[in-house]
Order: C-alpha cells, then sequence, then structure tokens
C-alpha cells in the first residue's frame, strides 16, 4: 500500500523536524502510539493501538528513523507485530520552507500481512490518510504552542 | 399403505432438528473438564522461523500448554495426501501439522494453544513471540514456474508439484485443421464458504486408549484413516463423529492439521479439547477452490464440425498438496474435457505448481467445472468464428442418443442420455427465435442483453473402486449400506456415506420405505460415526445417492428377500407364491390371508417357529461397488442484461433442464440445483479470491469476498428429462454439482454475447461492475482509435 501526502505547518522546518522527531512530542500526537523509548541511536521500541474494521489491538514494534539530515529529511522505518498480523512502514518525511511555514511531505510504502491484510485491506489507505491528518493536525497544533 | 413417498416432494425430515437448534454441530459438543484450543497462524506468506518464545503465553492465568512445530516434529507424521494420480511425477512434499523452520502461505499453523476457555487462548496468541525473517512469496502459479521463482520446497523443483498428461494425439489434426480457435482463460480462486467453519473437539480415554474426535467431515471414515497414520492410534480405538455437518462443498474432505493437533493436545493432556475456527482463519486456513490458467484449443470444420479439443493446464496447489487435492486438477479435470460432444481427438496436459497460498482442494464440481467452462466458451468462440449460431453449433456435436454408452478420447465411457431432448426442451422454455428478436430491438435502443448456452455433462457417482485404483485415489469408492429392523417394526439404516445438507435422511428413508412398504417416520437414517457403521467413503463428487444409494437398495432387498422366506413359512405357503404390497405378505392373487412386516419381523425375533436354517434377527447390510461413474447432463441457458453505463450484469432468466435420472425427492433436486446455479453464478459473476504481491490474501472477509445473494437471481426455470443410468441399481445419476458445473459458461456466455457488439472478445471472471465497465471503455477506445 502506497502512503503519500502532505501537510501545512504553520512552524519553520527546523521546529517541524524537531517535533517529528521527538519520542514525546509523537507519544501526544500520533493516534494510538502509546510509548516509544529510545533504544539506541534513532531506533525506538513502540507500542501502538490500532483499530482496522474487524482488526483491534495493540501492536508492539519498533521504529528507527534513518539517514536523518537535520531540518530536512528523514526515513521512517516501522515493523510492528499484533495480533491481526504484522504492519510494515517505510517512509520518507521531508521538511519544506513554505510561504506560511513548512511543508510536510510523506511518501513510502506499508506493507501488511496476516488477518490486518484480508480483512480491509481495501480501506486501510482511507484510514491511513485519516491517522496522518489527524496526526499533522496535532502536531500543528503543538508547534502554534512553540511559535506563538 | 396410500401413496408412496418414493418420487414424492417430501419435507426434509432433518430440518425440524436442524432450524430449531437441536443439530448436533462439533462445536455444540460439551464436556466435562473441556478445553480450548486457539491456533497461531503466520501472517508471512512465506518466512524462515527463526525463534518462538511461548513462555509468557503459558505463564498467563488459564493458559494449559502451547505446543510448537519443533515440539512435535517426530512425535506427529506429516499430513498425507491421498490421491497420487498414476505418471503425474507427484512431489509429496513434507506437511507438517504445524511449521517448524519455515512457514509457506499466510495462515500456516505455527503453535496452538490449549487454555480453559476460548478467550484464553486467544489472548495468549497475542503473547507468542515469533521471530520471522520474511521471504519472497510468489502467488500465481504462472510466475511460480518462473526460473527466478521463490522455491517453496526443496524437493518440488521449479515448485512443479505433478506434471501429467492424458488423451490422443491431436497434433495432426490441429495442423490439417480449416479452424482453429485459440483463447487463455483463467479460472480465479474460490474460497468454498459453507455456513459451519470448521470444527473439531476430541476426548481421550487413557484407560482403554480409545479416542472419539468429532470433527467437520464429509467423509469421516477418510478422516479415520488419515487421522490413525498421522497419530499412530489404531483404527479399533479410534472413533470419528461428524453428526451434523453444516455444508461442505469439498472444503471438509481434507483432513487438516488442527483436527490432528486437538486430537493429540486430548490424549497428550488426558484432558477433552475443542477448537473452532473463525471465519476470519476460515478465509486462510480452509482449503480454497479452482485456480486454474488454462490455453484451451480448438479445431474444426468450416460448416461446424469439431475435430479435436486440447488443453493445457496450469493448476494453483497452494503451498502443500492437499488431500484430494492432485486429483482435481487431472483426473477430474483432463478426462472430460471433450464435454458433451462428440470429438474424435482430445487432450490434456496438466502443470500443478506450488505457490505461498492457501492449499487447494476439491470445491463444488471439482475439476468439472473447470473442464466445463473451458469447452463452452471455446464452443462460442468456434460458433463466433465461423459465423454459427452457438445453439446450431452444440446441436451438430452433441453425442446423440444412438451413440451410448459412447466412450471419449479418454476412455471414458458415457453412461446414458439424450442431450438433444434436453437441448430442444430450454429451447421451447426459452422461445429462442423471440427473444433474439427482442435482443436486436434492443440494440437498436443502446440495451444489451445476452442469452448464453451451456450443454453440459460430467461425470459423478464416483465409484467403482477399480478405477480408485487405476487413477490414483488412495481409497476404495463403494458404499456401505445397512438396514437393521427392530423387533418392534421400526427401522434403523446405515449408511456409509456421510451427508451433510444433502437431505439423504429423507431420500434414503424414502428408498427404504418403498422397499420395505413402511412410512416414512419409522425409518431413522444414522450416518456420520465411525463406530456405527463399520466402513463407508464419505459424500463428494455427488455420489451419495447413486452409490449408498445403491447399497441400500440392495440391503432393502435382503430384508425383503428374508422376510419374504419367514412370511412363506407363517402362511404356510411356498416362498416363489408370496407376494409383498403395500407392507403385507400374501399368497400371489389372494389378499384373503396376510401377514404385515410388522408381525413378520417380529417372528423374526422371537424365533419361535423359523423355518429350517433361517436364522433370527432382520437385518442386511450391503457393500455395494459400482459398476462404472454416472454422467448426469443437461442444458442451461441464461438470459443478462449488460448497463453499458454502470457495467452491470443483471440475471434476467435462468433455464435448467437437467437429467440426472430418476429423481427419489424432487424438492430436494430442485434444491441441489438451485444452490448449484447459485453458486456458479458467484464465480461467474462475483467471487474471486485475491492476493497482493507479497500472497497477502486481501479478500479476506465477507467484507472485500462478495457471495452471491438470494435477490440476485431471477425465478430459476427448471425442468427434466429421465434417463435412468444403467450403471446402479436405482439409475440414478447424482445432482449436487450439476448446477455449479453448468451456470458459469451458461453466464458467461451470456454477458459475451451481450456484449459483442460493443466490440469486448475477452474478460476474466468475475464480471464485477468495474470490470466490464472497463472493457467497455477500453473496446470503445479500441474502435475510437481505429476510424
Amino acid at each position: 500500500m502506497q502512503l503519500k501526502g502532505h501537510k501545512l505547518v504553520e512552524a519553520s522546518p527546523a521546529v517541524c523536524y524537531r517535533l517529528l522527531t521527538d519520542p514525546e512530542v509523537l507519544v501526544r500526537t500520533m493516534p494510538g502510539l502509546k510509548r516509544m523509548e529510545p533504544t539506541g541511536e534513532g531506533t525506538y521500541a513502540a507500542d501502538l493501538e490500532m483499530g482496522v474494521a474487524a482488526i483491534r489491538g495493540r501492536y508492539a514494534g519498533t521504529m528507527a528513523i534513518q539517514d536523518a539530515v537535520e531540518g530536512s529529511s528523514y526515513r521512517l522505518i516501522m515493523d510492528g507485530q499484533g495480533p491481526g498480523g504484522f504492519v510494515n512502514v517505510n517512509m520518507l518525511v521531508q521538511f519544506q520552507e513554505a510561504e506560511k511555514g513548512c511543508d510536510v511531505a510523506y511518501e513510502g510504502e506499508a506493507k501488511v500481512g496476516g488477518t490486518v491484510a484480508g480483512v480491509g485491506q481495501r480501506m486501510l489507505s482511507g484510514v491511513a490518510s485519516f491517522i496522518m491528518n489527524q496526526f499533522f493536525t496535532s502536531v500543528a497544533k503543538e508547534a502554534k504552542k512553540i511559535e506563538g | 399403505m396410500s401413496q408412496s413417498v418414493y418420487g414424492a416432494r417430501v419435507r426434509r425430515k432433518e430440518d425440524p432438528r436442524l432450524v430449531t437448534g437441536h443439530g448436533q454441530y462439533t462445536d455444540d459438543v460439551q464436556l466435562p473438564g473441556l478445553l480450548y484450543a486457539a491456533m497461531l497462524r503466520s501472517p508471512h506468506a512465506h518466512a524462515r522461523i527463526l525463534s518462538i518464545d511461548a513462555r509468557d503465553a503459558e505463564a498467563m492465568p488459564g493458559v494449559v500448554k502451547v505446543y510448537t512445530g519443533s515440539q512435535l516434529k517426530g512425535l506427529v507424521a506429516p499430513i498425507p495426501t491421498a490421491w497420487i494420480p498414476p505418471e503425474s511425477d507427484l512431489k509429496m512434499v513434507e506437511h507438517p501439522v504445524l511449521a517448524y523452520d519455515r512457514v509457506r502461505y499466510a495462515g500456516d499453523g505455527v503453535a496452538m494453544v490449549v487454555a480453559e476457555s476460548r478467550a484464553l487462548a486467544e489472548d495468549a496468541l497475542d503473547a507468542i513471540r515469533v521471530d520471522y525473517e520474511a521471504l519472497p512469496a510468489v502467488y500465481d502459479q504462472v510466475r511460480a514456474m518462473a526460473t527466478d521463482a521463490p522455491q517453496l520446497h526443496g524437493d518440488a523443483p521449479g515448485n512443479v508439484a505433478l506434471h501429467w498428461t492424458v488423451g490422443t494425439d491431436t497434433d495432426e489434426v490441429f495442423r490439417a485443421a480449416d479452424v482453429v480457435v485459440s483463447q487463455t482463460i483463467r479460472q480465479q480462486r474460490l474460497i468454498p464458504n459453507p455456513m459451519e467453519p470448521r470444527s473439531a473437539a476430541a476426548l481421550y480415554n487413557g484407560a482403554t486408549g480409545e479416542l472419539t474426535l468429532w470433527a467437520t467431515s464429509q467423509n469421516p471414515h477418510i478422516h479415520r484413516v488419515l487421522v490413525s497414520g498421522v497419530l499412530g492410534i489404531p483404527e479399533h480405538r479410534l472413533r470419528i463423529v461428524s453428526t451434523d455437518v453444516g455444508g461442505g462443498f469439498g472444503s471438509k474432505i481434507a483432513c487438516y492439521p488442527d483436527e490432528v493437533l486437538v486430537a493429540y493436545a486430548a490424549r497428550d493432556l488426558g484432558v477433552p479439547v475443542k477448537w473452532t475456527e473463525t471465519r476470519s482463519e476460515h478465509f486462510t486456513a480452509t482449503s480454497h477452490g479452482r485456480d486454474h490458467v488454462d490455453e484451451v484449443q480448438l479445431a474444426g470444420t468450416r460448416d461446424g464440425k469439431v475435430l479435436a479439443v486440447r488443453v493445457k493446464a496450469y493448476a494453483n496447489m497452494g503451498a502443500y498438496l492437499s488431500t484430494a487435492g492432485p486429483g482435481v486438477p487431472t483426473i477430474l479435470f483432463g478426462l472430460i474435457v471433450n464435454g458433451a460432444y462428440d470429438i474424435a481427438h482430445a487432450s490434456a496436459e496438466v502443470y500443478g505448481v506450488f505457490t505461498n497460498t492457501t492449499p487447494v482442494d476439491a470445491y463444488r464440481g471439482a475439476g468439472r467445472p473447470e473442464a466445463t467452462f473451458l469447452i463452452e466458451r471455446i464452443m462460442d468462440r468456434y460458433a463466433a468464428a465461423i459465423q454459427m449460431d452457438p445453439v446450431e453449433v452444440r446441436r451438430r456435436n452433441l453425442i446423440r442418443r444412438e451413440q451410448f454408452p459412447y466412450a471419449n478420447p479418454f476412455g471414458l465411457s458415457y453412461d446414458s442420455g439424450d442431450y438433444h431432448q434436453a437441448l430442444d426442451k430450454a429451447l421451447a422454455m426459452l422461445d429462442y427465435p423471440a427473444i433474439r428478436r427482442e435482443q436486436e430491438a434492443l440494440r437498436r435502443q443502446g440495451k444489451y442483453i445476452g442469452i448464453g448456452f451451456s450443454t453440459y455433462v460430467e461425470m459423478c457417482g464416483l465409484g467403482p473402486s477399480q478405477v480408485a485404483g487405476a487413477v490414483g485415489f488412495q481409497g476404495g469408492l463403494w458404499e456401505s449400506a445397512m438396514v437393521r429392523v427392530h423387533p418392534g417394526g421400526k427401522v434403523s439404516v446405515f449408511t456409509g456415506a456421510s451427508p451433510h445438507g444433502q437431505g439423504e435422511e429423507t431420500t434414503f428413508a424414502q428408498i427404504v420405505a418403498e422397499k420395505l412398504g413402511l412410512p416414512l417416520e419409522d425409518i431413522e437414517v444414522v450416518h456420520g460415526d465411525t463406530n456405527r457403521i463399520a466402513m463407508g467413503w464419505g459424500t463428494y463428487g455427488s455420489r451419495t445417492t447413486a452409490v449408498g444409494g445403491g447399497a441400500l437398495a440392495l440391503a432393502a432387498d435382503r430384508v425383503v428377500a428374508k422376510a419374504k422366506t419367514i412370511a412363506a413359512h407363517m402362511l404356510e405357503i411356498p416362498e416363489e407364491a408370496v407376494q409383498f404390497e403395500e407392507g403385507r405378505f400374501h399368497p400371489e392373487g389372494s389378499r384373503d390371508r396376510s401377514v404385515s412386516f410388522q408381525e413378520v419381523t417380529l417372528q423374526a425375533y422371537l424365533a419361535w417357529n423359523l423355518p429350517a436354517g433361517v436364522e433370527p434377527g432382520l437385518e442386511a447390510s450391503a457393500f455395494y461397488d459400482p459398476t462404472n461413474f454416472t454422467y448426469p447432463f443437461g442444458t442451461h441457458i441464461a438470459v443478462v442484461s449488460v448497463d453499458a453505463e454502470t457495467g452491470e450484469t443483471r440475471l434476467m432468466r435462468y433455464i435448467a433442464v437437467d437429467d440426472c435420472g430418476p429423481t427419489i425427492n424432487p424438492m430436494i433436486v430442485e434444491g441441489q440445483i438451485h444452490g448449484g446455479i447459485a453458486q456458479g453464478v458467484g464465480q461467474a459473476l462475483y467471487e474471486g479470491a485475491v492476493y497482493d504481491d507479497d500472497a497477502q490474501l486481501v479478500t479476506g472477509s465477507f467484507l472485500d469476498y462478495a457471495m452471491p445473494k438470494a435477490r440476485f437471481f431471477p425465478r430459476i426455470e427448471l425442468d427434466h428429462t429421465v434417463t435412468p443410468s444403467p450403471h446402479n441399481p436405482l439409475g440414478v445419476k447424482g445432482v449436487g454439482e450439476t448446477g455449479t458445473i453448468a451456470s458459469t459458461p451458461a453466464v458467461v456466455n451470456a454477458v459475451m454475447d451481450a456484449l459483442a457488439p460493443l466490440g469486448v472478445d475477452d474478460l476474466a471472471m468475475p464480471f464485477t461492475p468495474a470490470r466490464v465497465w472497463e472493457a467497455i471503455q477500453a473496446a470503445e477506445g479500441r474502435k475510437g482509435g481505429q476510424s
């Protein structure tokens, strides 16, 4: 499944980058993300609660931030396993200066397996963009607090 | 007694029990101390298992034990296949009950939790940590044969499970023929969905060593043979019970790892264990059907005579060989690719291919729908190529009445029939000239209707055993029956066939009622229990009435013969002078003196005054092996309308004229035909399993897998012809699968007929609105480009 989108956040690219790489901010803003603890350089153990169609449950896995270019881009790698199967995400996140702040663009691929693939995969991309939208709206609020 | 119940529309005896919640399904089994099992299944289509850590799961309250593949390796034998087609070079790869080093499809079993409740068992699955190393996966059988494809089994190079050829040399005929038509056809994978999911429950008696396994099986005695072998439990200590089974359609033929695991755990723990799959689990862990890529070619003359047909098939076997899997795309498909037509030269070449998908086995029709689809589609192509009406082409090639018994190019002997009569009857119901005129008129208004034909024949009534052996089926195909008349005159009938929704508790009672002159309610049919029935081969391949009913007729005749001997003694007349009518024995030509069947029965048990040499009691068994397969046939016609704006197909009329020989219960026969047609239409218009590029099943629920609904159908117009089969005592031919076999090509031919003026000449099933609409757009694009 392809993941692609972008969102305008009213903050500088540097602030956006910082917010989107800060585990505390991510746990506050990412819907369903319950825990994110560093396990090494740019790697984290994470717990995510997800509900898609009939598949609900807690997914445990790892998150990694790779190829990080401060204030500009990084690659997000997520591997999660849960009751409905597995979810693997490999996504490039880019931050570009825009007129009213920063354009945050993401592009990548999500692979799902097991029941989560068989029950509702057709709806997953819709669900994913819904979640991303929620996420960026929360991030924008965080940014406003800082910039404001 | 008044009217005969044989041939009458008697209501099903089993229904009051089944529709009021009093059935005895496997999941209804309740036992003291019963534990529940849940299966951990691989989310990966192909992966190496690096490690499994079940410690957290085992520490959870209520969890009794967790089993993994490496623990069971060597303790439980791999699951065998039971069909080894000769000269197919079948690769009998290992199918472990739980994967221990590698998983080969999403749904492959990895661990089993046994816990005090179902909820606890399912929760514990989440606590098992499996470290997988994902491997490249392949779901498509043609791609799986490519040199760079991921390899599933070390001992099946190129993923080839089998390679099988059959028939006569056709090359010369094709070279010389005036007309050759060819088509590549994908017959998509289907997911059988009986109302009842699979289930198993097991009870072990440590003192006697006896194990009882309740299982959703179409063939409990075959399960006994296989489970006995896999677990090393001798057959006299293994009882399989499948009392009520809520439909199977082929998906409950196979011996699955799940029931073996449940039985193993019950023995290992000394406590009864039960497992029932969820519907989601069913979609990936229960066998699938069809999934062919076929190349079909037909050679003929310009005036409509078919000279030869040849088929090359790539059949997807899934990740492992299922119980009957290898026989379906070979024997049950290849031997009948000439269909109902007199074609002198025919051949089939079949590759069975391993892929990272759920194993494929029989699904209602099993091989014969695939063969019928090919010949019925290519006949239409041929008709179009020589610009002849599809009915006329069929008429010129259908086997003629005087040709029976007809030897087809593969050595099958078609039993009996009048194929033209069925065709003419169906055409008369349709009013063919009128509907063609209507079609023409509608086309001028931009409306598209189509008429599709399927003049099918199929082989069923699977038996005799000698043929079973010759085609590599690892079992017999005879059937057993016992008729036991109790002292009071009530009757228990024991059948080795194991009906599971087909209504044989009623039709079999009708057979016995007719033979013994008793009311229907005095007869009870017992099935599905290996301790009550010595041996049998189960229900599949539309064999139960032909073979099981044949056995029953013979057994009932033996009971009557013995009763007659006793009655003669009671009446003090010679046996030859005894007549048996309407439940009473009397001297020929005189009804003044008579004894009833009940009086004779009582004397048989009292044995106060039996003729010399006659043993007490009144029961008889028969082990009946038919002389040949049976060949039901008929003509199905579909009329559809296709909305060119939306691509939606609507079934306007459906006509079926079938010949299954004499009917014992027309209501049940019609029900079988209705359901069969719906299932075949499902393949044509709605159903299809879809895998993504990582071999993940995308259509894993009813949200994405469309089953046909009653409201999709018009009233189905039925009629029949009756040509008894000479191959069994009742002359019956079987009707469980005809609807499914015939309807898919009838509907597809109708849609293609509707789309012909729009320039669409090839389309893959299922014909969903989106697909039809895209095909119409593409055809219009082509037309636009040309002008």
